[in-house]
């Protein structure tokens, strides 16, 4: 996946943690990112409607952690103000089952994360 | 700082080049599914409590415990071609007219989206009349082990055949879905079949933060041959019949639905309610539905509890044909003609339901619910129970049981 991503020129990759250490929500951005802010409403947006702040300018992929997982449900509850209960019904709704979403993270949390995250400088 | 990102990796947005990233997906097919594994109890032994009207039996009569008024198996394929063009088809299996599963095709379309707002489906597509009407046969995406039925069972159908256009726009913080439909479709029950065309609606939902608002409105065409020849026989007692006929007929008259819901859930609890009209100047008369559910939740946990209520608002009897003006035999048939359509016109939905429940999410996509329906039967209405029985009292009261298992993948 990181080498498609990069094959493919993959703009930019962020990284949006709820981070218990550090109670900001930090944003990893590339250089070459046409996104380089993000509002909360359009995070959202993103996020259970799958729509993109840029239309047409790039595609995004949300990707999430496991439905277990305690970032996932502290992510969810800050910055989209959704329960894991309402998230559940949401998908359900939709007929995505446990959403499509979860798929990508399971990739990303074996492969992605690491490697791409690795070519990012510390700061 | 890094190394506590790569770590925790929580979330992570990946934007690519569109063209790119579609070229390198595309085409891709995605699987889904869902399903219920439930059993009712029925306290009415007499009469069979069913959630499908057009099934061929449920729990009471044929059984004190069944299975098979809410199991159901769902399977969903959708395979996108462009990011534009995409087939959907969903096959589901579940208790049928003809008393078996055999799987049937719920979906099958083509859909295309000309604007990431705007889509266009053709072919079989799931109906839209209600609050809850696009998930009904998910009962994983519900509280409850089976829709209200006092507004449910008003359209027993979930899908047609024809054409939808369906389009978002957002307003502020709204987020809006307005849906045009138009189409037609056949269902088969046990002694025929009823066919509908010429159907159109239309429905907007609005979601605003933890709300979320619905409207609808439709008109049905719908015509069985079975309801035609007996307004033909009618017809041949002269004015008097013709007449009858006239007023009472279903083909050729538009059922008129609609239907406004609201949702509110910030998480921790929610609240739902719903209120129906059908009216028509037909056999199957007019009628109002309300529903009513709040839930709280504990954990995985969701005690629910609901207030359903129907009531026919057009005339449950007919005085119909006068005997004494036909000789015999035509006198002994207008009688039993009147009978028949009486015990049409007094079959509709009235009833109170109080509903209680507990939801149990144990793991993630399945659920566990137990749930339990005392109905009150008012105005003698037989609460569309079917194979009753010469011993069945229409009007009386029933106590449901039901357990199901709930899952989608």
């Amino acid at each position: 996946m990181a080498k498609r991503l990069s094959r493919f020129y993959c703009c930019a990759l962020l990284s949006l943690l709820p981070c218990t250490v550090f109670a900001d929500l930090v944003v990893v951005v590339s250089a070459d990112a046409a996104l380089s802010r993000i509002q909360r409403q359009e995070l959202k947006d993103l996020y259970l409607e799958s729509r993109t702040p840029l239309p047409g300018q790039a595609r995004i992929t949300p990707l999430d952690q496991s439905e277990r997982s305690r970032e996932r449900s502290e992510f969810y509850q800050r910055y989209i103000e959704k329960t894991p209960a309402q998230l559940r019904t949401h998908w359900a709704r939709s007929l995505r089952g446990r959403s499509v979403l979860s798929k990508c993270l399971r990739r990303a949390e074996s492969r992605l994360c690491p490697r791409v995250y690795a070519q990012y400088p510390t700061g | 700082m890094l190394r506590h990102f790569v770590r925790s990796c929580a979330i992570s947005l990946a934007v690519c080049s569109g063209a790119a990233m579609a070229g390198d997906s595309l085409p891709s097919l995605t699987l889904n599914g869902f399903g219920t594994l439930g059993v009712v109890h029925s306290d009415v032994s007499d009469a069979d409590f069913v959630a499908d009207p057009l099934a061929s039996s449920g729990a009471g009569y044929s059984g004190d415990w069944s299975a098979e008024v809410d199991s159901r198996l769902g399977l969903q394929a959708t395979l996108a071609a462009t990011s534009a063009l995409s087939t959907t088809v969903q096959v589901v299996s579940e208790k049928r007219f003809d008393g078996s599963y055999s799987p049937a095709i719920e979906w099958a379309y083509l859909q295309y989206d000309a604007t990431p707002n705007l889509s266009l489906r053709v072919g079989r597509v799931v109906l839209g009349n209600f609050l809850n009407s696009e998930y009904r046969k998910v009962s994983f995406a519900t509280p409850w082990v089976r829709p209200p039925a006092e507004i449910y069972r008003l359209v027993p159908v979930a899908n047609f055949d024809g054409v939808d256009l369906r389009y978002r726009y957002y307003v502020g913080e709204l987020i809006n879905d307005l849906r045009l439909s138009y189409g037609g479709g056949s269902v088969e029950y046990a002694t025929g079949d009823i066919e509908s065309s010429d159907s159109w609606g239309v429905s907007q939902q609005t979601r605003w933060g933890n709300t979320t608002l619905f409207a609808s409105y439709g008109e049905v065409n719908v015509s069985a041959q079975e309801l035609t020849q007996f307004f033909d026989v009618y017809r041949l007692f002269g004015p008097p019949g013709e007449a009858l006929a006239d007023r009472y007929e279903v083909d050729g008259k538009p059922l008129r639905f609609l239907s406004v819901g609201v949702n509110y859930d910030p998480g921790q609890w929610f609240v739902e309610g719903e209120w129906t009209r059908l009216s028509s100047s037909t056999l199957l008369g007019s009628s109002e539905s309300t529903h009513m559910t709040a839930g709280y939740r504990l954990g995985k946990w969701t005690p629910y509890a609901a207030l359903g209520r129907a009531r026919v608002t057009s005339n449950t009897f007919e005085p119909g044909l006068n005997p004494a003006f036909y000789p015999s035999p035509f006198a002994e048939g207008a009688a039993l003609l009147n009978s028949t359509l009486n015990t049409l016109l007094s079959s509709g939905l009235q009833q109170d339901s109080r509903t209680v429940g507990l939801r149990w999410d144990f793991r993630p996509g399945m659920a566990l619910t137990a749930q339990y329906d005392h109905i009150d039967f008012r105005s003698g209405s037989p609460g569309g129970l079917i194979n009753q029985q010469p011993s069945f009292q229409p009007g009386g009261t029933m106590n449901l049981f039901s357990l199901a298992l709930d899952f989608v993948f």
